[in-house]
């Protein structure tokens, strides 16, 4: 029996994206494009978003223009499809704290939010260096640390110390340290409630942006190509990257990447939102399929 | 000093204008006396812009429960630092257009907020909600200030996107090929 429904949500995207920031070394290899989303969880009374993408307004649309960022949608207009609203997101699982998986923290007014301490203690530390430093500052938005502030004050901010078992009845968070950022983390759904379970999704984040980080391109011959962005190590991306495939019992397939246009070509999916893809990857007993209504 | 945006905007009562020149030689003094500004109030407002983004790390690690030895206390440090340094780099910045002049009151304020969430931070080992308060409400202020200022004189963004691949996505819009 299968507990939730899981669909990766495309908000918006970039048209042209450099092979060798999705690809390690992959240089002079060209663009291509960049789908920007974030992925929601339905259960029977639950309603939960892994990222919540980047708001559109005030510097979140300054960066919008300067990444050339193409179609953005609001969430109401995202999650329309399936009779949700961005006020029903109850828990929202953040991968990691770049602008557009983080920085619409606001466009959620009632979820309560998880993230790793270490990426909110390391980012702090981060802004306290001096300015020959600031590179480690890049994809972030300091307002959404404010942000972040005030949902604190709310009780709305869950700093998550480690792996997180059962964050939601078969729903585990699990960190990958000094990977893709300091504190990133990803997220785990048992989708038969069962551990070891035989039927589990792991939403990667950042830690794998394409299927070909997950085997280099080689189908035959796999192997793990690291994201050509590490604030990190390679290495210990390398190694998330293989505690992922773990996760998922061993079916690469079942790893989804946080930046995959190709999903469309693995999983069933629909246009939504002004021509923006809808993924997805399975269906719960109480749910009815949003791509087989079309 | 008033300006437009003040809070209490509603009782400026703005001077007589009593200097008279040819438009065309004060306009060209204007952008020479922001420029001028500019460059020496940018250590300045990067000091202001540092010690924001230290004090509000420092609240958010209070409020999260995180270790408060570890980070904080030596962030407040900085931000005080900061701060110290951002007051003397403004008074030695010369506002002489209108516009420096508004520009210039803004940071003030700015720093004024800050300082006031440096005190507070200081004083508290741990901060109690109520405290926390008023600490959120003066670094949110201050940011607001400091958001204000790049639409009065240019070169003063709160956000660094010349970085990372930022800086990639800058490139393709001026040289698109």
């Amino acid at each position: 029996m299968t507990d939730y429904s899981i669909h990766v949500l495309e908000y918006c995207y970039i048209a042209e994206h450099p092979k060798s920031a999705v690809m390690y070394g992959h240089h002079n290899m060209g663009t291509l494009k960049l789908p920007f989303s974030y992925i929601l969880i339905r259960g029977k009374d639950t309603v939960a978003l892994v990222d919540v993408g980047h708001n559109n307004a005030d510097y979140g649309a300054v960066l919008t223009r300067d990444y050339n960022i193409k179609n953005w949608r609001s969430p109401d207009e995202v999650l329309a499809p399936f009779g949700v609203k961005r006020e029903d997101v109850q828990h929202v699982f953040i991968s990691h704290a770049h602008f557009d998986h983080m920085g619409g923290l606001a466009l959620f007014p009632n979820a309560k939010f998880y993230i790793q301490e270490k990426e909110l203690s390391n980012w702090i530390w981060t802004m306290s260096l001096d300015r020959r430093f600031r590179w480690l500052m890049g994809a972030m938005d300091t307002a959404d640390i404010l942000r972040a502030v005030d949902l604190a004050r709310k009780g709305q901010l869950v700093c998550v110390k480690g792996a997180m078992e059962n964050v939601l009845p078969g729903i585990d968070l699990v960190p990958a340290y000094d990977t893709h950022t300091a504190g990133s983390q990803y997220v785990v759904v048992r989708n038969d409630g069962k551990s070891p379970s035989s039927d589990a999704w792991v939403l990667a984040g950042d830690l794998v942006y394409q299927f070909d980080n997950l085997d280099g391109g080689d189908r035959d011959d796999p192997y793990y190509h690291p994201v050509g962005l590490a604030n990190g190590s390679q290495e210990k991306m390398i190694f998330a990257i293989h505690e992922m495939v773990q996760a998922a019992g061993g079916d690469r397939s079942r790893v989804i990447p946080g930046h995959e246009v190709k999903l469309t070509e693995r999983f069933p999916s629909r246009e939504g939102a002004r021509g923006l893809q809808i993924v997805e990857l399975c269906v719960a007993s109480a749910h009815q399929s949003v791509v087989r209504s079309v | 000093m008033q300006f437009l945006d003040n809070n209490d905007k509603h009782a400026f009562t703005p001077a007589a204008d009593t200097t008279r020149e040819p438009a065309g030689v004060r306009q060209a003094d204007t952008a020479e006396a922001d420029l001028e500004y500019a460059i020496e109030a940018a250590r300045g407002f990067e000091a202001l812009k540092y010690a924001a983004s230290v004090l509000t790390g420092t609240l958010l690690l209070d409020l999260t429960k995180s270790d408060r030895t570890v980070q904080s206390c030596a962030l407040n440090e900085k931000a005080r630092t900061a701060l110290e340094d951002a007051r003397e780099s403004m008074s030695l910045a010369r506002a002489r257009s209108e516009n420096a002049r508004h520009h210039n009151h803004h940071m003030r304020l700015a720093l004024g907020y800050l300082e006031d969430a440096s005190g507070r931070a200081d004083r508290e080992a741990n901060l109690i909600v109520s405290e926390a308060d008023t600490m959120f409400s003066a670094i949110s202020a201050a940011w607001d200030e400091l958001k204000k200022l790049n639409a009065l004189v240019q070169g003063f963004q709160t956000v660094d996107l010349s970085q990372s691949c930022c800086a990639f996505h800058r490139c393709r819009l001026a040289l698109p090929y």
